[in-house]
């Protein structure tokens, strides 16, 4: 095992025998029989400037078998299968498909003579051609009569790609004008279409909600049926143990082991084993505890009767010491709430006092002079600039506070900077570090920072933790709690159950741009809340 | 639902409908813009504007500029003055060879080498402007007059060859990019290069393809430039850089990439061919047809900004 840990193999927790163990030694590589691996992955290697990405990872994959691939941001999931993709070439180890060295210098290799395909949760679709050119875009010559494209034989075809995934569309419309849950579909029915022996889903399923989760389940089985290859990619572990057979983890470059899933009633145990082998540590996602319930402080934010386009007569209050969130099933009106409250969307109706006072926003700067500061959902795109250093990512918002007769003070605009850094345990090698290096909770911390130096009243945060792994998630909660209790409160719009159930003091459910329901125990009842984000 | 199809026809078309209010418009204020000699023309000038506009279409749409395609034009009009006393046919040659690769090598600096295309093309267009220099220092040179009778022949005042050349400029830079893979895979390429590549578009060649059909356009103008003036010169294509632009912009084409098309390049050619004229009919002076290029320019663009907008936030 080169430069890999060692090799365990669990069965829902325990040590299991070396049978299966030996599947992994590389001398079991030329033995074909009826379970011989449809893909083998022998000792890949693979290293960026200045990272391993891939230490010598080694693993096999059967047909009419679901595997699960998990592991933190950074454990080399995503470069392993660009790898297989033909995106990035290894620099060392080899890759077997049906037996069979394989060679992947680029995606239509992997795709039409390795029959391999990728469900990539981004960058997908092309925003302004339609459906149906997109399911077919590499092949679209393939419609050609009369030496132009057939638009109505490729309509037909398109549609038959979108049933086989139980969608039924316009296939004439442009992809832009369609939802998360619509192109993730289309993006599945553009792989089937290809016909792939293994198919991977790489965090597809992410922005999804659960009622097409479980559609996307089905014809994964469907697929497993029919003795295909699945590779399941998924931060969230309730669906990894709902659907995968065995359970590969990494972890820093490395194969920390195989689980195989027993499909136990309570999945307790299995989910305590892949933790522990996905951290290192026992430490699943941890949360602080709701300290706002008690002190719930002065009234920072309030609401009164706000009304727009998307939202109907909405009140709350938040106070000093508080995390209060709003859940509900997506695109209920939340983050248009929170953009409102900022200023980037506008009101017909209704008041926002800050600390009591009437607030009028003609633009973002009015609410950010007052404290109010909106944190969006698309970190990359409308938080940071990714090209550039810490340091001035994090001192741009507030610079102007630390300039002496209109001339940036260096000195102090480093010191600001190096405390924050410090406060909030960034860890990046120096100020000059470029963000985009950076992991993804530490990018989130770099946003929180630029706007704790601007002192802020309330933090407005639309999904704080998307896409950041266990460990770095419990970071972002605890760092929340720890503001809220020095008194900057944080409105929140929340998706994932576990974090709406954990995190915040008060919970309020929208549905259809109202507030609904709101829930402020210290233990939530999850059925009573599911309950609450249907009508 | 005919409203729906009403707007949406709007949509497509406007630009269309600009051309036909100027026209409108110019007639009914000078009485000399109302006859075929006007008209005709302002097709034989906006023949260069709508060929150099394909490739600069073909290019934008990609998400890239092409600063080279003046220079281009300036160069076949020159190596044509020095040429085509050997034949037409083997001068033609000559020029679309030498053009395409330009246009390859101009792609090949984008794709492999990654180099930004306005700064690929910038360095293309000072290299061209020094060969087309040292090889018509001076304007001169020998154009046959078979050459020029045949692009511009008449049928009374009805100019039959640019019309035509114009119409299937148009056929087929309207069906290439609509029904054509290569086409798809342009729009594939602007709207999102990393998602086309990962779709399994090949981005480089797309990319190398479009800026040799950008220069071969570029020549083909540069033929038709030089059958009008009747020789080559150095300086002969440089308007038509900018009038590319104008063309492809004002026609619709985002600058940002994969959105927009041929159809309202070849409507802002003659947009642009017939500015001049009118200006010219009513005694203004030249300077201020640069004044109304702008100010039209920024309007139409402004206009579609405040559609598009608008259409959004239905």
């Amino acid at each position: 095992m080169q430069g890999g840990r060692g090799l365990f193999v669990f069965d829902d927790g325990t040590f299991f025998g070396a049978a299966v163990m030996n599947r992994m030694e590389p001398q079991d590589k030329a033995v074909h029989d009826d379970t011989a691996d449809m893909v083998r992955v022998d000792s890949i290697r693979k290293r960026f400037p200045g990272v391993d990405v891939l230490k010598g990872i080694t693993f096999g994959l059967k047909k009419g078998r679901i595997y699960g691939l998990v592991g933190e941001n950074g454990a080399g999931k995503s470069t392993l299968v660009k790898i297989l993709m033909g995106i990035h070439q290894p620099d060392g180890g080899e890759i077997f498909i049906g037996g069979e060295k394989a060679r992947i210098k680029e995606p239509s290799q992997a795709r039409y003579t390795y029959r391999m395909d990728t469900v990539f949760q981004e960058h997908a679709l092309i925003p302004q051609l339609s459906v149906a050119e997109n399911i077919f875009l590499d092949k679209l010559d393939r419609f050609y009569k009369k030496g132009l494209i057939d638009q109505r034989r490729l309509q037909d075809e398109a549609k038959g790609a979108l049933r086989e995934v139980g969608l039924d569309i316009d296939v004439t419309l442009a992809a832009a004008e369609f939802g998360e849950d619509e192109k993730s579909l289309i993006e599945l029915a553009k792989a089937l279409s290809r016909k792939p022996e293994i198919l991977i889903l790489d965090e597809m399923t992410a922005p999804l909600e659960s009622s097409v989760v479980n559609h996307v389940f089905e014809v994964m089985q469907k697929l497993k049926r029919q003795g295909k290859t699945l590779v399941f990619i998924s931060h969230r572990l309730e669906e990894v143990f709902k659907i995968c057979d065995e359970i590969i983890v990494l972890r820093d470059g490395n194969l920390e082991g195989v689980v195989r899933n027993s499909f136990q009633e309570d999945p307790l145990p299995l989910r305590k084993t892949v933790i522990t082998m996905m951290t290192g540590t026992e430490r699943g996602l941890s949360f602080p505890e709701k300290t706002g319930l008690k002190v719930k402080g002065e009234v920072v934010l309030s609401l009164e009767n706000l009304k727009s386009k998307w939202l109907k007569n909405v009140s709350l209050e938040v106070g000093e010491g508080e995390i209060v969130a709003l859940a509900g099933l997506r695109g209920q009106g939340q983050s248009r709430l929170l953009r409102t409250i900022a200023g980037l969307l506008v009101e017909d109706e209704g008041d926002v006092r800050i600390s009591g006072k009437r607030l009028k926003r003609k633009h973002p700067r009015d609410a950010i002079e007052k404290g109010i500061f909106y944190i969006s959902d698309k970190r990359d795109q409308e938080e940071l600039w990714l090209t550039h250093d810490v340091w001035l990512n994090i001192s741009v918002t507030s610079i102007t506070d630390r300039a002496r007769l209109g001339f940036i003070g260096r000195r102090d605009d480093r010191k600001a900077v190096e405390t924050m850094v410090s406060r909030l345990r960034i860890e990046t090698p120096s100020l000059a570090q470029i963000v985009r290096n950076l992991s993804g909770g530490n990018r989130q911390k770099v946003v929180l920072g630029k706007y704790l130096l601007a002192r802020p009243k309330i933090l407005l945060v639309d999904q704080p933790t998307m896409g950041l792994d266990v460990g770095a998630k419990a970071e972002i909660y605890h760092l929340l709690r720890k503001l809220s209790q020095e008194g900057i409160p944080t409105l929140a719009v929340l998706t994932d159950l576990e974090e709406v159930v954990n995190l915040p003091d008060r919970l309020l459910v929208m549905r259809e741009g109202e507030i609904v329901k709101e829930f402020s125990k210290a233990v939530m009842d999850e059925v009573e809340l599911l309950d609450s984000y249907y009508g | 639902m005919a409203d729906d199809r009403l707007r949406k026809f709007v949509l497509d078309w406007y630009i269309y409908i600009v051309l036909v209010v100027f026209w409108i418009v110019s007639s009914s204020i000078s009485p000399f813009f109302r006859t075929m000699s006007t008209f005709s023309t302002i097709f034989v000038s906006a023949v260069p504007i709508a060929l150099v506009g394909l490739g600069q279409t073909f290019v934008v749409l990609s998400r890239g500029f092409d600063l080279s395609v003046g220079v281009v034009a300036s160069l076949a009009t020159a190596i044509a003055s020095v040429t085509m006393h050997w034949g037409i046919g083997p001068s033609i040659g000559l020029i679309l060879v030498v053009s395409c690769a330009i246009g390859m090598i101009n792609g090949l600096g984008v794709s492999k080498l990654g180099i930004d295309s306005f700064i690929m093309t910038l360095g293309m267009m000072f290299l061209l402007t020094g060969v087309t220099l040292l090889i018509r220092p001076s304007p001169g040179g020998f154009i046959p007059v078979n050459f020029k009778r045949f692009l511009l022949y008449q049928v009374g005042e009805f100019p039959l060859v640019p019309v035509l050349i114009l119409f299937l400029t148009g056929c087929v830079g309207v069906l290439v990019l609509q029904k054509r893979r290569f086409g798809r895979e342009i729009y594939a390429v602007g709207g999102d290069p990393e998602s086309a590549k990962m779709s399994g578009v090949d981005v480089d060649r797309t990319r190398i393809k479009v800026f040799m059909v950008s220069a071969l356009s570029a020549a083909c103008a540069g033929l038709f430039v030089s059958a009008r003036i009747g020789s080559g010169n150095a300086e002969a294509g440089a308007p038509y850089l900018f009038d590319s632009f104008t063309a492809v912009f004002m026609g619709g084409t985002l600058v940002t990439g994969g959105i927009g098309g041929y159809r309202g390049t070849i409507a802002s050619a003659l947009i642009i061919a017939s500015i001049g004229h009118i200006l010219q009919f009513l005694g203004i002076t030249i300077w201020y047809h640069f004044i109304v290029k702008g100010l039209l320019l920024a309007g139409v663009a402004g206009l579609q900004l405040f559609v598009v907008s608008r259409e959004r936030n239905r």
